[in-house]
């Protein structure tokens, strides 16, 4: 039985694009593998052909079957988390045992607020409407 | 292995049942054997082909030349030399041409060998080294070789499909509960897409390139050096209809043989046109013939440099149009080629949180996404390709009508097809029209803006735009999903945003102004991938009264939030 795990500092899910994403990966592997790699990626679903971005990405050589590793990764201010009629678009971290594939994901939010941007009906605001955010994130 | 973690799809290849795992095997070992016998037969064609090229050569006579007709109705004239020759003190005698069959349904094909190989005249023969009595006045490059990729193609399909339901589809090994890999398709799968985009484009540009030469290139050049040659008379010798079963039912051909006098000897032809396809169904074929019955006085076109080479009627006709159709897939594959080899574009200057390199001018002026040029060849190439192909099949059921034998179900099937060949032809003179609207000019400062910042848009026209009655200038955004549907490529749109700017009926507004909007803080920045986008544009309509309306679309870019914005 292997075990995988990312551990997110203060086991937070949302970041503010720019932000630092930091914690911990853990694995015990039942037989030695050639490396484990953590990534932090997007990628797309819904109507149109799926796009995968890997944005950083940290490899170790498992030379046992068993290690953590601590990660930081900056993320940059875009794409946004967001969701439409055709697309969404999501944030993760993957932990994946290579070369077999193996994969513990962690999802994330990358928004200005704490859920993805929704793209709904904006429009026919009259000509002086301003929009604003609700409330303010705190960072750590 | 039993994973521990994880609330993955179950999908691929261990995610399947024994049984299911057989029947996926059983279905593409039929691909992989039926391809390997295929291949194996052709390229053992092929080396059969090429051995002739190591044959002796041999000195030889013609005993005897000429054309003989065969019991094959689709393949009814075969060319026969005889000819002589000596081995080892001892004579032998043989009928070949070349290794394989030669007999076609142009008696002019059949003729020519004999033109080369008149009787009594010396040649060159090769003779098999290990079987002297076989022997060929001609050897032919193996060109059967290049059909083996068709068979190649089930073997890839069968071979891979195996190999996949074993081993499992690119990404990584797939268990029950295992969480499945997203991040490893960035690496694998777009790869292969392309891959796999490249093959099908290649394979399109190479189908549609042959087709459009030997339909479309042949035929007009023939068409263009034939205006040249000389009018002279001619008797009809036979004319029957030749009816053969093919895949798809009975095919036809109007076989009218007639005889000319020229440089000094008789001459048989039976080429009637340049198009190298059949006339069509039975009742065109029939009609042909009872046209030319035998014995009757008539004129052929002849070629004044060699008089060998004759055509019954060399006007251009309908049936030539369908030499585009193969031109869309050569256009098609050629697109695909170019998609698939160029690289994808990145996410346009992603910023970090660190720093923001990219400070873009104070003000752009933007341009349309499309000229008024490139909007009326755009639509006029379509209509052109679209009623090409359409009206093939409405000559055909013109034709059948025609000839007493209307074909109801074809003309009903048609009748949306030709409503949007209409509708193109329309579209052609609507968009002339629009061409000569006012042409909107726009200025946005700042020439990128943030989420959350104000654009200010000053427009102008250039040309008449007193017409103009009603202005409206939009900030519209939209999802852009692009996806593939068996071999064709859609883009879907869905509009999510739309402000107004502007929206005005005053004629000195009208012609040049500007509007200043806070864009909104709540939601996407513009965004691209490969196959997915957020695009924001500007949008200007203009009413024009009994006229095509001003509709321009023009693409900006707009920003995340600034850094400092998402701070508390």
């Amino acid at each position: 039985m292997i075990t995988l795990r990312i551990d997110l500092d203060d086991d937070r899910r949302w970041f503010l694009p720019g932000d630092t994403v930091t914690g911990k990966a853990v694995w015990r592997l039942d037989e030695p593998a050639d490396a484990v790699e953590l990534r932090l990626f997007w990628h797309t679903s819904g109507k149109g052909t799926e796009d995968v971005e890997i944005i950083d990405s940290l490899r170790t050589e498992a030379h046992g079957t068993a290690g953590e590793r601590a990660f930081s990764f900056p993320l940059p201010l875009d794409p946004y988390s967001f969701s439409g009629s055709l697309i969404t678009l999501s944030w993760a971290l993957e932990l994946v045992v290579l070369p077999d594939g193996q994969t513990e994901r962690v999802d994330l939010v990358v928004a200005p607020t704490p859920v993805e941007v929704r793209l709904t009906g904006l429009g026919r605001e009259p000509l002086d409407h301003t929009f604003s955010l609700r409330s303010r994130p705190k960072t750590p | 292995m039993k994973i521990q973690f994880g609330s993955g799809s179950t999908t691929g290849a261990a995610g399947r049942s024994a049984g299911g795992k057989g029947c996926l095997t059983v279905f593409f070992l039929v691909f992989l054997v039926m391809g390997s016998l295929f291949a194996i037969l052709i390229v053992g064609e092929a080396v059969q082909e090429t051995l002739v090229w190591f044959w002796s050569e041999t000195p030889c006579t013609i005993l005897s030349s000429g054309v003989v007709e065969t019991d094959t109705e689709s393949e009814p004239y075969r060319p026969e030399i005889l000819f002589e020759y000596k081995v080892d003190a001892r004579v032998y005698q043989s009928r070949r041409l070349t290794r394989s069959e030669t007999a076609g349904l142009s008696y002019d094909k059949a003729r020519r060998p004999s033109d080369r190989y008149p009787p009594g005249s010396r040649a060159t023969c090769r003779v098999n080294p290990e079987n002297p009595a076989i022997a060929v006045l001609e050897r032919q490059f193996p060109w059967v070789g290049l059909v083996v990729f068709f068979p190649l193609i089930f073997v890839v399909i069968g071979g891979g499909g195996i190999f996949f339901t074993w081993k499992g589809m690119p990404g990584g090994r797939k268990e029950v509960g295992e969480v499945k890999s997203i991040s490893q398709r960035a690496r694998g799968a777009a790869g292969l897409g392309k891959k796999i985009e490249l093959v099908v484009g290649l394979i399109f540009a190479a189908v549609g390139g042959g087709l459009s030469v030997y339909l479309l290139l042949i035929p007009s050049v023939r068409l263009l050096t034939a205006l040249d040659w000389v009018e002279i008379p001619a008797t009809v010798e036979a004319s029957t209809v030749r009816s053969w079963s093919t895949d798809d039912g009975m095919s036809h051909e109007a076989d009218v043989l007639y005889r000319y006098p020229a440089a000094d000897r008789e001459w048989l032809s039976n080429r009637r046109s340049f198009f190298p396809m059949s006339s069509g169904g039975y009742l065109a074929a029939r009609a042909i013939v009872d046209r030319y019955p035998p014995g009757t006085e008539i004129t052929c076109f002849v070629d004044p440099g060699d008089a060998s080479r004759s055509v019954l009627d060399r006007g251009f006709r309908k049936v030539y149009l369908i030499g585009l159709f193969p031109l869309a897939f050569l256009l098609a594959g050629i697109g695909l080629t170019i998609h698939a080899t160029r690289r994808t574009p990145e996410t346009p200057g992603r910023e970090t949180g660190i720093d923001d390199p990219r400070e873009p001018a104070a003000e752009r002026l933007l341009e349309p996404e499309a000229g008024p040029i490139a909007k009326i060849v755009g639509i006029t190439l379509a209509a052109a390709i679209w009623n090409g192909i359409v009206s093939i099949f409405v000559w055909q059921a013109v034709q059948a009508a025609r000839s007493g034998g209307p074909e109801w179900f074809l003309m009903i099937f048609l009748i949306p097809f030709v409503l949007v060949g209409l509708a193109l032809i329309v579209g052609i003179f609507y968009t002339i029209l629009a061409a000569f609207n006012p042409r909107p000019s726009l200025t946005i400062s700042p020439a990128a803006p943030r989420l959350g910042t104000r654009l200010r848009v000053d427009w102008s026209f250039k040309g008449k735009v007193s017409r103009i009655r009603h202005l409206r200038i939009v900030l519209e955004g939209h999802e852009k999903a692009t996806y593939r549907r068996g071999t064709d490529t859609h883009t879907d749109r869905e509009a999510f945003a739309s402000i107004d700017l502007a929206d005005s009926s005053a004629e000195w507004e009208i012609g040049r102004g500007s509007a200043e909007r806070g864009i909104p803080e709540a939601t996407m920045h513009s965004f691209s991938s490969a196959n997915n986008g957020v695009v924001w544009s500007l949008i200007v309509h203009g009413d024009i009264p009994n006229w095509p309306d001003v509709s321009e679309s023009f693409e900006i870019e707009i920003r995340p939030l600034a850094r400092e914005r998402l701070l508390p």
